[in-house]
């Protein structure tokens, strides 16, 4: 019992020490995930549109020989789907057990993220589905989400599980 | 390990972790001779001489590498069955159908025992009951059977290895006796162990002649007080650092220290006169006609010859390589004679002599110089004999580094240094080393195809053509060289498919067995060479197709006598290449299999209506038995018939993007074959366009491609589909059958690019956009996220990048046929 409270504690802990981010923003909202879990962001190139994959699976891409699933985060957050702009790129982060690009609408910064301007994630916030979030950071006049990025996935692997049962 | 009873013991072994992997991996080598070749001897008899040493041969090694490592439970287990073994080559004891099942009981304990290395615990099972049975069948023969040989087999326990050969020693008066002591040390806790580790390091070098305590106090030592031993070795051939080479091999024994290490002046002068025969010893070279049918034979009357006007003190081959006839047609026989007459009148005597001998020609003789002897030896003048030393030096220096089964290792590197030049040079390489060489020619692959476009796109857009054609022409060189790596990389990561196929026969003499069926296993086509990952895929679905032929192909022994049918029956498995694939029949001549059967089958169990049964053709009926849930067996037995079989078998074929068809006469037999590429990483594709996008469909699915008129599609049950030679195929548009959009092209003088595609016996038209054409493409995995995308199978990246879809054949298909079935009622 009382690991767990250790556990529970440096926990804590770590969301307690500053934090650094990729910022990036789609429909107008800023976005963020942890600088350690992105691979790189590239341009967005021409995506292979595979028949019967689920919506928000934009298609597939090749990194550098490595064919790598891409996801347009407005489809995925449900918000208004709109044409890819010149300043639109894709997020490619590692997940522990594959790697994904998110497509956004642009990548602004990188940010150092002090620990206590994190708050908890509120139901109530930002419109998405706040199973995806690590929780909101408040910085200067604007608020940054700091995306649970291995939960988009699993999330979305758990709903495909169930899409191929109910076929 | 707490917890558990005694079997979880803790093993430990004298060797580092390499080397008890190489004792592993050569462990399973052997016992996979074994394991063939004791089927072998069940159906062969004993008649087999050379099939009854190699088997000995193996046996022996198995135990002297796992006494060296000190696994004492495999060590017994392999002598006792050896023991037997050497019973049944020296023909004291038959072949019985209980000695084979015996045997291969042992081999079955012995890969427990062998994993016991990997797990470094010791497992449950135990040895006793089966040595005591193995000691059972040799001494319960000696009982009916006075043999002289066999009943004193105790004698000479260990070391029968050498004990048949012919007396060819005898004909070389250069066989040299060394004598060699050796102490156990005081503190030893199991003498009788280390001093079996001493004998068989020993052994390896030559016959032990004498050895005191003798070896079958040795060998059942329980009672071993003494802590002095002494062997008389004699060795098959003289060799150079043989002193150095058994002192390093004994001390690598822990416990074990040598005292003396000599010659001995016991047999002939040879080794007693080594000096001074050396000072007069003669090279001499006599060379085997290359057409020589039987070197071995020839190699020995030139050894003989020799032998008549001197002493022979050393010879390449030696002379146990000439009686295993490790000896090639077309080299020369060299050797180190003393000669007992004058010189000249013995290089003059020994030209005659050999030069009458057919397919021998004496080719040079050459006085060896002292000096150079004393220096380097008596071998250097003689470049095999000097690799023969090297080699031994060699061996003496990794076995320092590596004290791993020191003998055996000695043995082999001293024999592979007798044969340098035929011995294969082979290397061990780890898988994921080859599979990483080969996703890096996947890369090569997709690049060099994309340079090629781009020399392409450059042609005539450019102010310079010098410097494109130079582009072109690099490319089309990095082309060649491209597929010149690929196909080496491809064959270095082929196996012979007798790698799979090598532990069926025992499988199907068990499952026979077990259904009292008497079958006769034909396998062919063993050399057949396919993909690693290919070949490790492919024997779960053999096995069941042999499993099925074995419990419902084969008609039982009463029912073939009862219509005239030979009562053993046949299973044939045979593998060969056909173009880029690699084809594999099972077939059986059983009672086959009946499509009306297989209808009512499919009814009884609600898997077909009535209605589509009706319609059914038989190819259509024989189909049936890849559905799932479907089990034809009258009953369910525990071979196979769980109702989960053809099914799965063809999943996974169609995994290895391969097929299965199957052919059958009622009363005559079944015959399934199965069709696999050779590779499953890089495959020819034909590129077609859909919309803005291109696919790729396998080539090995494609029949062909055609250009038809929209007015000759027909409608059929609201279905379109061609009439193509004779035959009805149904088509599917690939833009409604992805997007679900229906734009058809009513123009009546529109043309429709369509592929004929195959699956099984299925075929079906696709409609595509347009057709790009051939390419190489390499096969990527999509992941999970695409788990549940219909119709395709992964994804290619093409020359230019992109990644192209590929087609999932058989899914699309079934499709088709869905959709037809659902239609045909209508």
């Amino acid at each position: 019992m009382s690991q767990t409270a250790t556990q529970t504690s440096q926990q804590a802990q770590t969301v307690l020490d500053d934090e650094q981010v990729v910022v990036f923003d789609v429909a107008n909202e800023f976005y963020a995930v942890n600088i350690a879990r992105v691979h790189e962001i590239i341009r967005l190139q021409q995506i292979t549109v595979i028949p019967g994959a689920p919506e928000f699976v934009e298609g597939v891409i090749n990194l550098r020989g490595k064919v790598i699933p891409v996801l347009d985060l407005r489809k995925r957050f449900h918000l208004n789907v709109s044409e890819h702009t010149r300043s639109s790129r894709i997020v490619v982060v590692e997940l522990s057990n594959q790697t994904i690009g998110l497509i956004v609408d642009g990548v602004s910064e990188v940010l150092r993220i002090p620990a206590d301007q994190v708050d908890p994630p509120s139901p109530l916030v930002a419109g998405i589905d706040s199973r995806y979030l690590r929780g909101i950071a408040k910085l200067e006049n604007r608020l940054i989400v700091l995306l649970d990025i291995d939960k988009v996935l699993s999330i979305l692997e758990q709903q495909q599980i169930e899409a191929s049962a109910i076929n | 390990m707490k917890g558990t009873n005694m079997a979880g013991k803790q093993l430990t072994f004298d060797a580092t972790p390499e080397e008890l992997n190489l004792f592993i991996s050569e462990g399973e080598e052997q016992l996979e001779i074994l394991n063939q070749d004791i089927l072998r001897l069940e159906q062969e008899g004993d008649s087999n001489s050379e099939l009854l040493q190699e088997i000995f041969r193996a046996a022996h090694t198995l135990k002297g590498s796992s006494g060296a490592i000190g696994h004492q439970r495999m060590a017994k287990l392999t002598h006792s069955a050896e023991t037997v073994l050497d019973h049944v080559r020296r023909h004291t004891l038959a072949v019985s159908t209980k000695l084979i099942d015996l045997l291969l009981q042992s081999l079955d304990v012995l890969r427990t025992l062998l994993d016991e290395v990997t797990t470094g615990v010791e497992s449950e099972i135990t040895i006793d009951k089966l040595c005591d049975d193995l000691n059972g069948l040799v001494n319960q023969n000696n009982k009916t059977e006075p043999d002289p040989q066999a009943a004193a087999p105790k004698e000479s326990p260990v070391k029968p290895a050498k004990e048949a050969k012919p007396k060819l020693e005898d004909f070389i008066s250069g066989s040299h006796i060394w004598e060699i002591d050796c102490a156990i040390d005081e503190n030893c806790l199991m003498p009788p162990g280390r001093a079996l580790q001493a004998y068989i390091a020993i052994q390896q070098f030559g016959k032990i002649v004498q050895s005191t305590p003798p070896a079958d106090v040795i060998e059942y030592g329980k009672d071993l007080t003494v802590k002095k031993l002494h062997f008389e070795l004699d060795l098959a051939a003289q060799m150079d650092g043989i002193e150095q080479a058994l002192t390093i091999v004994l001390e690598k024994i822990p416990e074990i220290k040598v005292i003396s290490c000599k010659a001995a002046g016991a047999f002939g002068a040879a080794a007693d006169t080594d000096n001074t025969a050396n000072q007069n010893a003669v090279s001499c070279s006599v060379a085997i006609d290359a057409a020589c049918p039987m070197p071995a034979v020839r190699a020995l009357q030139a050894i003989i010859a020799a032998g008549k006007f001197g002493t022979v003190i050393t010879s390449v081959p030696s002379a146990e390589d000439i009686d295993q006839s490790k000896v090639t047609a077309g080299t020369n026989v060299q050797m180190q004679v003393a000669p007992n007459m004058p010189l000249n009148e013995f290089i003059d005597s020994l030209r005659n002599a050999v030069n009458h001998i057919p397919e021998l020609m004496f080719v040079e003789s050459e006085q060896a110089s002292p000096e150079t002897k004393a220096v380097e030896g008596s071998a250097t003048k003689n470049s095999a004999t000097a690799v023969e030393k090297i080699t031994a030096e060699n061996t003496a220096k990794s076995t320092a580094e590596t004290k791993n089964s020191s003998a055996t290792e000695s043995e082999t590197q001293i024999k592979t240094g007798a044969t340098a030049s035929h011995a294969p040079r082979m290397v061990r390489i780890d898988v994921e080393r080859l599979d990483a060489l080969m996703n890096l020619v996947g890369e090569l692959v997709i690049d060099r195809t994309r340079l090629a476009r781009i020399a392409s796109q450059l042609n005539g857009h450019t102010d310079n053509p010098a410097i494109v054609e130079d582009l072109t022409e690099t490319s089309r060189r990095l082309t060649r060289l491209s597929d010149d790596l690929q196909v080496e990389v491809m064959r270095s990561r082929m196996l012979p498919i007798e790698s799979v196929f090598s532990k069926f026969p025992r499988l199907v003499r068990d499952l026979a067995q077990k259904v009292s069926k008497h079958i006769d296993f034909i396998v062919e086509g063993k050399d057949t060479e396919l993909d690693r990952s290919v070949a490790e895929q492919i024997s779960d679905p053999i096995i069941h197709l042999l499993r099925n032929s074995i419990d419902h192909g084969i008609e039982t022994e009463e029912e073939r006598t009862a219509i005239g049918k030979n009562p053993v029956g046949q299973i044939r498995l045979s593998a060969r290449h056909e173009e880029n694939q690699i084809v594999i029949d099972v077939e059986d001549d059983g009672h086959g299999i009946d499509p009306e059967k297989l209808k009512a089958k499919a009814l009884s169990k609600g898997l077909i209506s009535s209605e589509s049964a009706s319609h059914m053709g038989n190819r259509e009926a024989l189909e049936l038995i890849f559905l799932s849930g479907f089990s034809t067996a009258e009953k369910i037995s525990d071979i196979s018939g769980r109702g989960v079989g053809m099914d799965i078998v063809r999943t996974n074929i169609e995994k290895l993007n391969g097929s299965i068809t199957l052919e059958t006469e009622i009363g005559q037999g079944t015959r399934f074959t199965v069709r696999l590429p050779l590779t499953l990483a890089i495959i020819r594709a034909l590129l077609i366009n859909v919309g803005s996008q291109v696919y790729a469909l396998p080539l090995n699915s494609v029949i062909e491609a055609l250009r038809i008129e929209a007015k000759d599609i027909r409608s059929i049950n609201n279905h379109e589909a061609i009439e193509l030679r004779g035959e009805v195929l149904p088509l599917i548009r690939l833009a409604e059958f992805f997007d679900g959009k229906i734009e058809r092209n009513t123009s009546a003088d529109a043309r429709e690019f369509i592929v004929a595609v195959r699956w099984g016996n299925r075929r079906g038209g696709l409609i595509v956009d347009s057709l790009i054409g051939e390419q190489e493409i390499v096969i990527k995995s999509l992941g999970n996220v695409f788990r549940a995308s219909n119709g395709v199978s992964g994804g290619a990246v093409l020359g230019d990048g992109q990644v192209a879809p590929i087609l999932d054949i058989p899914a699309i298909i079934k499709q088709i046929i869905n959709a037809e079935r659902d239609r045909v009622p209508a």
